[in-house]
């Protein structure tokens, strides 16, 4: 086994588009020592690893792992392969990175983290934008008390994901997700769902209804529209949570919004900002003009640093670099990684909870 | 008597359905590849012709063609993604190459009309104003290049692979791939007569960038034409020696300058958008300074829009000659249409892709 002052020796499987957010940081990084690429298509290996520099390329997984004895192995492939290879990786003695969602439904998660509880190993399923700068700031002004007591969380995702030409509209090669249990919803149900959960980890949720349309119409989508509402009880009180994902809606926006009993902040993920409307210097009647102008400061600012953003390639994803980095730390360290089985279940728990066509609207 | 039929991928495209019109009036069997949900209407008049085969097929899939090619099909490749991310791009155009290959390799097909293009050429290893030939490097840093350049430079990758190998099963077993390259320069036509070697949008006005260079333009018609003179060339025992493994660039003969072919369009009645001219030098010498202050101040980590990138604009604007007498050697080829005519046929109401329906064949 490598040691803690030694780079994880580092395999990936699946050279889609993710891949190239995590072969990047595993390019990069001091923490990541890239021994294998594995993809169906030779060429897609070929050409990851000529660009991200892996020593070695493969088409059979089976195989890389047993050449390659790496140490972790993302798991990039579609959605319904990843039990089973994760499964593959955990009996050759690899820690998991895998892309979301790591199971289709709880009882596969279960599977899943049984195995690597009993191979000592750790299954880590991509929760990337917990690490975004935007939510890092809103759980920040969650922990300083800023907001009081969280009694409210929306998050709310809208994508063009229609649009003829886009990977999930095109009926000549229709894309595998629209066969999961929420339809191409399944592909971003994750991140709105652990999200939830980072601002409502004690929240038991005991209220639930779901709203799965398909307002597009068609035979390609099953769903293209989530309207979710969750009710719950935390330490403090009752809680609302609500889960939206739309198509039809522009623009383009990853949007959280946490609720407190003293205020409420705002966060964008795709054109990042962080607006906080909490109480102020001055006092109750001049808080809001004094939020007023912060704000609208932040958000002057932010246009700025947006354009400078996409010129310097900061994207959305650099969450992703951030959890990667701990979690290699973490694994080489031998400490549990920053996004826990627990995590994992709590957010695969709502997933199901959610698809329960019991509680459909 | 020959057997082969043509089988030609994007044979609904910009360019593919001229070539499956050239190919049907020369008197050859036609297999267009069209993907699953595509209509055969889309192909036009050419549709319901007695010497075209359907071929369905989505190439990005690993069994797009798979059991639908014949041994002695000459492929002419021509199918690539031209919009989207670069992942869209790479299935499009590299995925669907190798999946092309790979069901050609398991039908033995053993002749290639491999279509690449000039985007992948290194424009800025060359000094301005020199011949621009086959002989000009290959793009070298890639990262400077758009996605299109990207991949059809892994794509040429595949073909050289696939023409340097040889057949492995079927009648052809044992046999050398014969194989022919063509880059063609801008192809511009009927369907696309404003192009990117003019400049680009800016706002409710185009801003051209420069006036004076050559343009390495190829004209629909005149592409088809060489594109199944290139077939012809792989199966005519006279010419297969000198066509396989050759690459040629194709451009017309009577090249015109920025400016002439702006002029030729406008007399044609073309609606010439409203325009900013930038000359060459000046455009060219503010994204030099813009690349600079980039690597001196961000390790040139900021990535800029294409039209200020200097080897984006080296690859679209920076003026050469172009020769074409490699593909005149190569494949026996001459540009059917002088650039006055095709401009006449480009803008007029004919239908170029008139084909008699006659049966007769050269098969």
């Amino acid at each position: 086994m490598t040691s803690s002052n030694a780079p994880l020796r580092a395999a990936v499987i699946g050279s889609g588009a993710i891949s190239a957010q995590h072969l990047g940081f595993l390019r990069d990084s001091p923490r990541a020592d890239l021994v294998g690429v594995c993809d169906l298509s030779p060429i897609t290996a070929r050409y990851a690893a000529e660009f991200y520099d892996a020593k070695q390329t493969f088409t059979d997984a089976a195989e890389m792992i047993a050449v390659t004895r790496p140490d972790i192995v993302h798991v990039l492939t579609p959605p319904a392969s990843h039990v089973g290879l994760s499964l593959s990786c955990l009996d050759a003695g690899a820690h998991v990175l895998v892309e979301k969602p790591a199971a289709p439904t709880l009882p596969e998660l279960h599977t899943l983290l049984d195995k690597a509880a009993s191979a000592d190993r750790q299954v880590i399923e991509n929760h990337n934008y917990r690490f975004n700068d935007g939510v890092v700031a809103l759980a920040d002004a969650v922990a300083d008390g800023s907001l009081g007591i969280v009694r409210e969380v929306e998050i709310r995702m809208a994508l063009d994901i229609r649009s003829p030409g886009g990977r999930f509209a095109d009926e000549n090669l229709p894309n595998g997700i629209h066969k999961m249990p929420a339809g191409v919803v399944h592909d971003f149900i994750t991140h709105l769902t652990y999200l939830l959960d980072h601002f409502t980890p004690e929240v038991a949720w005991d209220r639930i209804g779901a709203g799965w349309s398909n307002h597009g119409g068609g035979d390609l989508f099953t769903v293209d529209d989530l309207d979710a509402t969750l009710i719950g009880q935390g330490p403090d009180g009752a809680v609302h949570g609500k889960l939206r994902f739309s198509a039809l809606t522009g623009p383009e926006q990853f949007q959280v919004t946490v609720r407190g009993s003293n205020g409420f902040g705002v966060t964008e993920l795709f054109q990042p900002y962080v607006e906080l409307n909490i109480p102020r210097a001055g006092g109750g009647q001049l808080s809001p003009i004094a939020n007023h102008l912060a704000n609208g400061r932040i958000r002057f600012g932010e246009g700025f640093r947006n354009v400078g953003r996409k010129l310097m390639q900061r994207s959305p994803y650099h969450g992703l670099h951030q959890l990667l980095d701990e979690t290699y730390a973490a694994l080489a360290a031998g400490r549990p990684a920053p996004v826990t089985p627990a995590q994992m279940i709590r957010t695969a728990s709502i997933i199901d909870a959610i698809l329960d066509p019991e509680v459909r609207v | 008597m020959s057997t082969h039929r043509l089988v030609i991928t994007g044979a609904n495209g910009f360019v593919g359905r001229y070539v499956v019109a050239e190919a049907l009036r020369r008197g050859h069997r036609v297999g267009a590849v069209l993907r699953p949900t595509t209509s055969e209407a889309s192909l036009g008049s050419l549709a319901g012709h007695p010497r075209l085969d359907i071929l369905r097929g989505d190439l990005r899939h690993p069994k797009g063609l798979d059991g639908q090619l014949a041994p002695d099909d000459v492929v002419l490749h021509l199918a690539a993604s031209k919009g989207g991310d670069f992942g869209t791009r790479f299935a499009g155009t590299v995925l669907a190459t190798e999946h092309l290959l790979a069901n050609a390799d398991a039908a033995g097909v053993e002749h290639l009309v491999a279509v690449s293009t000039f985007s992948i050429y290194d424009q800025s290893a060359v000094k301005g104003g020199s011949a621009f030939d086959e002989h000009v490097p290959l793009i070298s840093e890639p990262n400077k290049r758009d996605d299109y350049a990207k991949t059809k430079l892994v794509q040429e990758t595949l073909y050289r692979e696939w023409g340097a190998a040889s057949v492995t099963t079927g009648p052809n077993d044992g046999r050398k791939h014969r194989m022919v390259i063509v880059r063609p320069g801008m192809i511009w036509g009927r369907e696309e007569l404003w192009h990117a070697l003019l400049g680009s949008p800016l706002g409710p006005r185009f801003l051209r960038i420069g006036r004076k260079a050559t343009l390495p333009l190829i004209y629909t018609e005149n592409v088809a034409d060489a594109l199944v003179t290139a077939a012809e060339a792989l199966l005519d025992p006279a010419r297969v020696a000198t066509a396989d493994g050759a690459t040629v660039n194709l451009v017309d003969d009577d090249l015109p300058s920025q400016d002439d072919y702006v002029a030729a369009l406008a007399a044609a009645g073309y609606d010439v958008p409203a325009s900013v001219t930038v000359p060459w030098p000046v455009w060219r010498g503010a994204a030099e300074i813009g690349e600079r202050l980039n690597q001196t101040l961000f390790d040139g980590n900021m990535k800029l829009p294409g039209i200020v990138v200097p080897e984006q604009l080296d690859a679209r604007f920076k003026p050469f000659r172009y020769p074409n007498e490699a593909a005149k050697h190569v494949l026996g080829w001459r540009p059917r249409h002088s650039f006055a005519e095709a401009v006449a046929r480009a803008t007029s109401e004919a239908d170029l892709l008139a084909v008699d329906t006659g049966t007769t064949t050269n098969a």
